[in-house]
C-alpha cells in the first residue's frame, strides 16, 4: 500500500472519530474538531505534534483576546472593530516575521475572529464558546496523535542526522565545485544548482529541528548546540555564496599565496573529517591550523587593484577556516553527547550583520495592512449590507487574507477552482446523502470516504482547499437541520470572500508577479543607493541615521530572495522563452551585489586608514558617485544602460587609482623601515579599494544580465 | 413596468440579478483572456478597473435583453 493511500486513510479515520466523538458528547459545532485534525494532519508524528501545540498554543490567546475586546467593546461596536483591527495587525505582523512560530499567530487571529462573531443570547455564551473551542482543538490534537501513534507510525527518529548529512556533504561538494572554478573547471549552472540544494538541505535541516524536537526528549536537552550548529551551516553558505561571487583577477590568488592548495586541503578535510563523525564513511581529522601565507613579492607585482581583490578574498577564506573548525568542533560534540561547547570558541558574528536591530519589514507591514483592511471591510459590509453570510463576512475573508498574506506571490484565484468544486461536491452529499443517513456508522463511513478522496485525489494547496470544501459543505450541526438556501447562500457567501480578498491585495499593491519584481528592484537599488552614500559618514551619524543604514541594509539582504519567489510566480506566456532562466540569473547578480556592498560596508566601517584613504579621497569620491548614479538610474528605471558610462571609464579610473597607489606607497616606503604590505593599514585600506572594485565589478555584471530581459514585455499592463 | 421574475432551476428559485452578474462575468473574464492573447491589454491603464467595469457593463446588457431585471 503506497504511502500516499496510508497519509489519506489516517486522515479520513482519524477525521471520522473525531465527528463521532463530538457528536457523542452532544456538542454543538463539532466542525473545530474535525478542522483540527484536517489542520495538524501531516506526514509524521513529530511535525503533527508540534502543529498541534502551535494550534493549542494559538488558541489560548485568541480566546482571551476576543473576551477582552467583547468586554470592552460590547456596547460600541466601533471600538470593538478598532480593537479588532489592532489585534489582527498585531498577530498577522507576527505571523509573518516570526517563521517558526507561524502557525501559532495565525490561530491566534482567527480564534479571536471566530470567538466574537458567534451568535450569543448572554455573555455567559462567549466564555462557553471559548472554552469549546479550546476544549475541540486538545480533542482534535489527542484523536489524531492517537491514530498516528498506532497506525502506520511514521517518525522522525535520524532525520536530524540525516538532514546534517546531506547538508555537509552537499557544502564540501560545493567547495571543491568552486575550488575547481578557481583552476578553470566548473559552470555557473552547476554552482547554482548546488547552491540550491543547499539552500534546500538548510530548510529541511529546520523541519526536521522542528519535528524531531517535538518527538525525542534528547533533542530537546540538546538544542542549544543544535541551534548553534544550525546557525554555523548557515554562516558556511553565506560563506560559499560570497565566495562564489568574488571576481579576483584569474590566477591573483594562488599566485600570491603559495600555501593555498595545503589551506584549500585542510578545509576539505574538515569537511570530510565532519561527514565521518555523521557516520558516513571518511576518516576523522583532527584540525590543524593552516595559515594562508602570502608571497609578498609576487603581490607587490600585482597592480594595487587586484591586490584589493586579494585581500578581500583572503578574508572570506580566513572565515570559512574558523567557521570549519567551530563547526567540526560542535558536531564532535554533539556526537559524543558533551553539552557547552568549547569556553574558547570565539562567538562568531553573522557574516555581515549590522550592529542595531532594524526592527520592522516593509513587506510585513503590508500584509498585515491587508488583513487589517479586510476585516474593516467585511465588518461594514456585515452591518451596512448584510449579504449572504452575514456576520461571516468578519471571519472567512480575514483568515483568507492572512493565508495570502503569508503567500503573496500566491493568487487568490488560485484557491477558488479547488474550493468551488469541493465546496460544490460537499454540498451535493449535504443536498443528497446526508438526509438519508440514520446512524454514526453511516455518517462515518461518508465523513471517510469524503476525506480520503481529497487527500488521495488532490494535490498541493488543493488539499487544503478541498478539506475547507468537505467542511463547510457537509455541514454538521446538533442538532441536525437541512436547509438547501443556507447552503446555497454559503456557497455564494465562500466564493464572495475569495473575490473580495482578490480584490484587497490591489489596495496594498498589485498582485501581479511582473509589477512587484519590478517594484522590488526599485526598492533595491533605493537601498543601495543609500547606502553607497552614506559610506564614509557612518562614524560622524546619529543614532537614528545609523538605524537607517541598518534598515537598508537589512532590505539589501532580503530582497533578493522576495524577487526570487515572486519571479517564479510569473505566467511567462507572452514574454521571451529564455526570461525565467535569465531573471533567476539577475537575482544571482543582485545577490552578489549585496555581499559587495556588505563588505565595503564593513570595510569603511573598521578601517583605520584614514590618511591613506584621504589622499585618494577626490578619485573614491568621484567614483562612488558614479556609482551611485548608475544605481539612481535603475531605480527609476531598471531598463536604463545607466552602466555604459561605468565600462567606459572604470579601466581610466584604475589606471589613476593604480598609479596614485604606487606613487603613495613609494613616497611612504621611503620613509618606513618595514616592508609596505605588514602594515595593517595597508591591508584594511586594500579592503576598502576592494570594495569599491567589488561593487562596481557586481554592477557591470548586473548589467550584463539585466540586458538580455525583455523590460517592455515585463512592464506591459495585462489583465491578471 | 415591467417586473422581473424569479428564474426557476429545478425548483429552486434563483435572483435573475445573480444569474445577470454571474453570466456577465464569464463575460468579462473570457474578454479579459482575449486581450491578453492579443496583447491589447496594453492599452489600458490600468487593467482591474477595466474588468470591473466590464463586468458591470455585461450585466448591464444581460440584465436588459436577455435575463430581464
Amino acid at each position: 500500500m503506497s504511502a500516499r493511500i496510508r497519509e489519506a486513510i489516517k486522515t479520513a479515520l482519524a477525521f471520522a472519530l473525531a465527528y463521532g466523538f463530538a457528536l457523542a458528547s452532544g456538542w454543538m459545532s463539532p466542525v473545530w474538531v474535525g478542522l483540527t485534525v484536517v489542520v495538524i494532519a501531516m506526514p509524521s508524528a513529530g511535525q503533527s505534534v508540534e502543529k498541534g501545540l502551535l494550534r493549542l498554543a494559538g488558541t489560548v490567546p485568541g480566546c482571551v483576546a476576543a473576551l477582552v475586546i467583547l468586554a470592552l467593546g460590547a456596547q460600541s461596536r466601533w471600538l470593538a472593530l478598532a480593537l479588532t483591527c489592532a489585534w489582527m495587525f498585531f498577530t498577522t505582523y507576527l505571523m509573518l516575521s516570526r517563521p517558526s512560530r507561524a502557525y501559532l499567530w495565525n490561530v491566534a487571529g482567527f480564534t479571536a475572529l471566530i470567538i466574537m462573531t458567534g451568535a450569543f443570547e448572554s455573555p455567559a455564551d462567549v466564555f462557553d464558546r471559548a472554552q469549546s473551542r479550546t476544549v475541540a482543538t486538545v480533542t482534535g490534537i489527542v484523536i489524531y496523535t492517537v491514530v498516528t501513534a498506532l497506525l502506520w507510525p511514521r517518525s522522525n527518529a535520524g532525520a536530524i542526522r540525516g538532514a546534517l548529512k546531506a547538508l555537509i556533504g552537499t557544502q564540501r561538494e560545493r567547495f571543491n565545485a568552486l575550488r575547481g572554478r578557481t583552476a578553470g573547471g566548473e559552470n555557473a549552472s552547476d554552482l547554482r544548482a548546488l547552491h540550491l540544494r543547499e539552500v534546500e538541505q538548510l530548510a529541511a535541516l529546520d523541519q526536521a529541528l522542528r519535528a524531531q524536537g517535538s518527538e525525542s526528549h534528547e533533542v530537546r536537552e540538546m538544542r542549544p548546540e543544535l541551534t548553534r550548529l544550525r546557525g554555523l551551516c548557515e554562516d558556511i553558505l553565506d560563506c560559499l555564496d560570497r565566495l562564489e561571487t568574488s571576481t579576483p583577477t584569474e590566477g591573483a590568488v594562488r599566485a600570491s599565496s603559495p600555501t593555498i592548495d595545503a589551506f584549500l586541503d585542510e578545509i576539505d578535510a574538515r569537511f570530510g573529517s565532519m561527514l565521518a563523525s555523521l557516520g558516513l564513511d571518511g576518516e576523522a581529522h583532527a584540525p590543524t591550523d593552516v595559515s594562508l601565507a602570502l608571497d609578498r613579492e609576487a603581490l607587490a607585482e600585482r597592480p594595487p587593484l587586484d591586490r584589493a581583490a586579494v585581500v578581500v578574498m583572503r578574508g572570506q577564506l580566513a572565515t570559512l577556516d574558523r567557521l570549519t573548525v567551530t563547526a567540526g568542533r560542535c558536531i564532535r560534540d554533539l556526537v559524543d553527547d558533551r553539552a557547552g561547547g568549547d569556553a574558547s570558541d570565539a562567538e562568531l558574528t553573522p557574516l555581515g550583520a549590522a550592529t542595531i536591530s532594524p526592527g520592522y519589514d516593509l513587506d510585513h507591514l503590508r500584509g498585515a495592512a491587508l488583513v487589517t483592511a479586510t476585516v474593516l471591510v467585511g465588518f461594514v459590509l456585515w452591518v451596512f449590507v448584510n449579504p449572504p453570510g452575514h456576520a461571516g463576512w468578519v471571519t472567512l475573508p480575514p483568515i483568507l487574507a492572512m493565508m495570502v498574506a503569508g503567500r503573496q506571490q500566491l493568487n487568490a484565484t488560485v484557491f477558488i477552482g479547488p474550493t468551488a468544486v469541493a465546496l460544490a461536491l460537499g454540498i451535493a452529499v449535504y443536498v443528497f446523502v446526508l438526509p438519508r443517513l440514520s446512524t454514526f456508522a453511516e455518517l462515518g463511513v461518508v465523513l471517510f470516504l469524503a476525506m480520503f478522496a481529497v487527500n488521495y485525489f488532490f494535490r498541493g494547496i488543493g488539499v487544503l482547499a478541498g478539506m475547507i470544501g468537505v467542511l463547510m459543505g457537509i455541514s454538521i450541526q446538533q442538532p441536525q437541520t437541512f436547509s438547501f438556501a443556507a447552503m446555497a447562500n454559503s456557497y455564494i457567501f465562500t466564493l464572495g470572500s475569495f473575490v473580495l480578498v482578490y480584490a484587497m491585495s490591489y489596495m496594498i499593491q498589485s498582485p501581479r508577479p511582473e509589477k512587484a519584481v519590478l517594484h522590488l528592484i526599485r526598492r533595491f537599488f533605493r537601498s543601495g543607493r543609500f547606502l553607497l552614500a552614506s559610506v564614509g559618514g557612518y562614524e560622524s551619524t546619529g543614532p537614528f541615521a545609523r538605524w537607517r543604514i541598518a534598515w537598508h541594509r537589512q532590505e539589501l539582504r532580503r530582497l533578493p530572495s522576495k524577487i526570487e519567489a515572486w519571479s517564479r510566480s510569473i505566467a511567462y506566456r507572452g514574454l521571451p522563452a529564455d526570461t525565467p532562466a535569465r531573471l533567476e540569473a539577475l537575482v544571482t547578480r543582485m545577490q552578489a551585489i549585496v555581499y559587495r556592498i556588505d563588505e565595503l560596508l564593513d570595510a569603511e566601517g573598521a578601517t583605520t586608514a584614514k590618511s591613506l584613504a584621504t589622499m585618494l579621497a577626490d578619485d573614491i569620491c568621484q567614483w562612488r558617485a558614479r556609482l551611485e548614479s548608475v544605481l539612481a538610474e535603475w531605480e527609476s528605471r531598471p531598463s536604463s544602460p545607466a552602466a555604459e558610462t561605468l565600462r567606459e571609464h572604470l579601466s581610466e579610473w584604475r589606471k589613476r587609482v593604480d598609479g596614485r597607489i604606487e606613487a603613495l606607497g613609494q613616497s611612504l616606503d621611503d620613509e618606513r623601515e618595514q616592508p609596505l604590505l605588514d602594515d595593517e593599514d595597508w591591508r584594511r585600506f586594500y579592503a576598502l579599494l576592494g570594495g569599491y572594485r567589488g561593487v562596481s565589478a557586481t554592477l557591470l555584471a548586473y548589467d550584463d544580465q539585466a540586458r538580455g530581459i525583455d523590460w517592455v514585455a515585463l512592464q506591459e499592463e495585462r489583465f491578471s | 413596468m415591467r417586473i422581473p421574475n424569479e428564474l426557476a432551476l429545478g425548483g429552486v428559485y434563483m435572483p435573475p440579478l445573480l444569474v445577470a452578474a454571474i453570466l456577465g462575468t464569464l463575460l468579462a473574464v473570457l474578454t479579459a483572456s482575449w486581450l491578453n492573447r492579443t496583447r491589447l491589454s496594453r492599452h489600458f491603464f490600468y487593467p482591474p478597473l477595466a474588468f470591473l467595469a466590464m463586468v458591470v457593463i455585461y450585466t448591464v446588457v444581460i440584465g436588459t435583453f436577455l435575463i430581464p431585471v
